[in-house]
């Protein structure tokens, strides 16, 4: 059965960053868009993400592809996130660029990609969130719900645009340190408020909150800000700057 | 003499960035009217003299009017009823997250599974490695299936403390989802 909500969501969350890649990188000189460049990332941490979902949730789906492909369970958010920042990292080294930098660069879209999706949860199991008397109704529910995915949204754009700012200012591994650490932030917030089976945190909540500790530790140590003058050319415009030590 | 190609002006790309704009659109509008459209729930009201529910290891043949007296005998709660079968690679996945849902709504709401299509000792087999503790019927003759309108495997019916059916989700059903739908049903 294919579930065509989750087939709209990714659609719209890789259209949105594309569309938007062409405003916010006018300068860039690399040959490949950005769709090029996401492609891959996209695809191994999908699968990863996939993988470990399945690991930890039925093992025995492992070998067969059918069962990988029908079992709705999801995908493991942040071992995806991990599997494709790895890939681009590799891709950037591999092409004797810096990987950080073209992380840095990535990074508030992909952070435009995610919040694109999480809106996209009207197309999903409807936005669920607290009962609300402002809200949508999803579906099967007889009450207004506050969709929690619209605010993660929200505040994940209002993220991407924060780190695209500070993308010429800090260094490139602080830009992406702040990028995991917002996600991770607006993921373990949104987490309390979606509903859930027992008591217990989620494992999504568990996983953003040590995201959280991880990447903001990596953040305060790298926010050193440049002392000399910023290099001339656009903060976005390639990844093969190297930040002054 | 080569051909030099058309340059490209800027209109042109406009009108092909909006028509490309049009498509998505379109198509998005389709696929999420798709995805939004509730499914229709049946025309389904249990009837009958209440019964009890299975006890903890039965896996009982269950006709269509027995199934009933179930949901009767467990008017003023809750009730799930996820009909599943041991070849239906969802359930595997789906199963677990009912269990603890069993436990987590333990009083309050119940949760009865209806194997169907299945052999039974398949079936049986299943619930034990999966290591089940909520009830379960088998539906050998397919009428409660009939009944309930199945269209896929797995699906997920909700009724309310009244006997009214409230939600069906076919296929695989999320965590956020069932426990929006047990809390709503529980107001």
């Amino acid at each position: 059965m294919i579930d065509f909500g989750l087939v709209v969501s990714l659609l719209a969350a890789i259209g949105l960053p594309t569309m938007l890649a062409r405003r916010w990188a006018p300068a860039d000189q690399r040959e490949s868009t950005f769709l090029d460049d996401i492609t891959g990332p996209l695809v191994v941490g999908l699968v990863t993400g996939r993988l470990v979902t399945l690991a930890l949730d039925d093992p025995t789906s492992l070998g067969s592809v059918s069962d990988m492909l029908v079992i709705r369970s999801g995908v493991e958010f942040w071992p995806g996130v991990a599997a494709a920042v790895l890939f681009v990292a590799w891709s950037e080294h591999r092409a004797g660029r810096s990987p950080v930098g073209r992380l840095a660069e990535i990074a508030p879209l992909a952070m435009v990609g995610y919040a694109t999706y999480e809106a996209a949860c009207v197309f999903r199991d409807g936005c669920l969130g607290p009962v609300s008397p402002v809200g949508l109704r999803p579906p099967g529910v007889r009450v207004a719900m506050l969709p929690i995915g619209w605010a993660m949204s929200g505040a994940t754009m209002v993220g991407a645009v924060a780190v695209r700012r500070l993308a010429g200012r800090h260094r490139p591994l602080a830009v992406v340190a702040v990028a995991a650490c917002w996600v991770a932030v607006v993921r373990s917030v949104g987490s309390v408020w979606l509903p859930h089976l027992g008591d217990a945190m989620t494992r999504q909540h568990r996983s953003s909150i040590a995201v959280l500790v991880l990447s903001g530790v990596v953040a305060v140590a790298a926010s050193r800000r440049y002392t000399t003058t910023p290099p001339t050319a656009a903060p976005h415009d390639g990844g093969t700057r190297q930040p002054p030590t | 003499m080569a051909s030099v190609p058309a340059p490209t002006t800027k209109s042109g790309v406009r009108r092909r960035d909006v028509a490309i704009a049009v498509v998505v659109v379109l198509a998005a509008s389709w696929a999420g009217w798709t995805a939004l459209s509730e499914p229709a729930l049946p025309d389904f009201v249990a009837t009958g003299e209440p019964l009890d529910l299975p006890g903890d290891g039965e896996f009982p043949d269950t006709s269509l009017s027995e199934f009933e007296g179930m949901l009767v005998g467990l008017r003023g709660r809750p009730v799930v009823v996820n009909i599943w079968a041991s070849w239906c690679a969802p359930c595997r996945t789906e199963m677990p997250l009912l269990d603890q849902a069993a436990r987590s709504f333990d009083g309050r709401a119940v949760i009865l599974g209806v194997a169907s299509k299945d052999d039974p000792d398949e079936a049986s087999a299943f619930l034990d490695d999966l290591d089940i503790s909520y009830p379960n019927v088998f539906d050998r003759t397919g009428e409660i299936r009939v009944a309930l309108g199945l269209t896929a495997y797995p699906t997920t019916y909700v009724f309310g403390p009244d006997g009214d059916l409230l939600a069906r989700v076919d296929g695989g059903i999320s965590e956020q989802r069932l426990a929006g739908l047990l809390e709503d049903a529980l107001r």
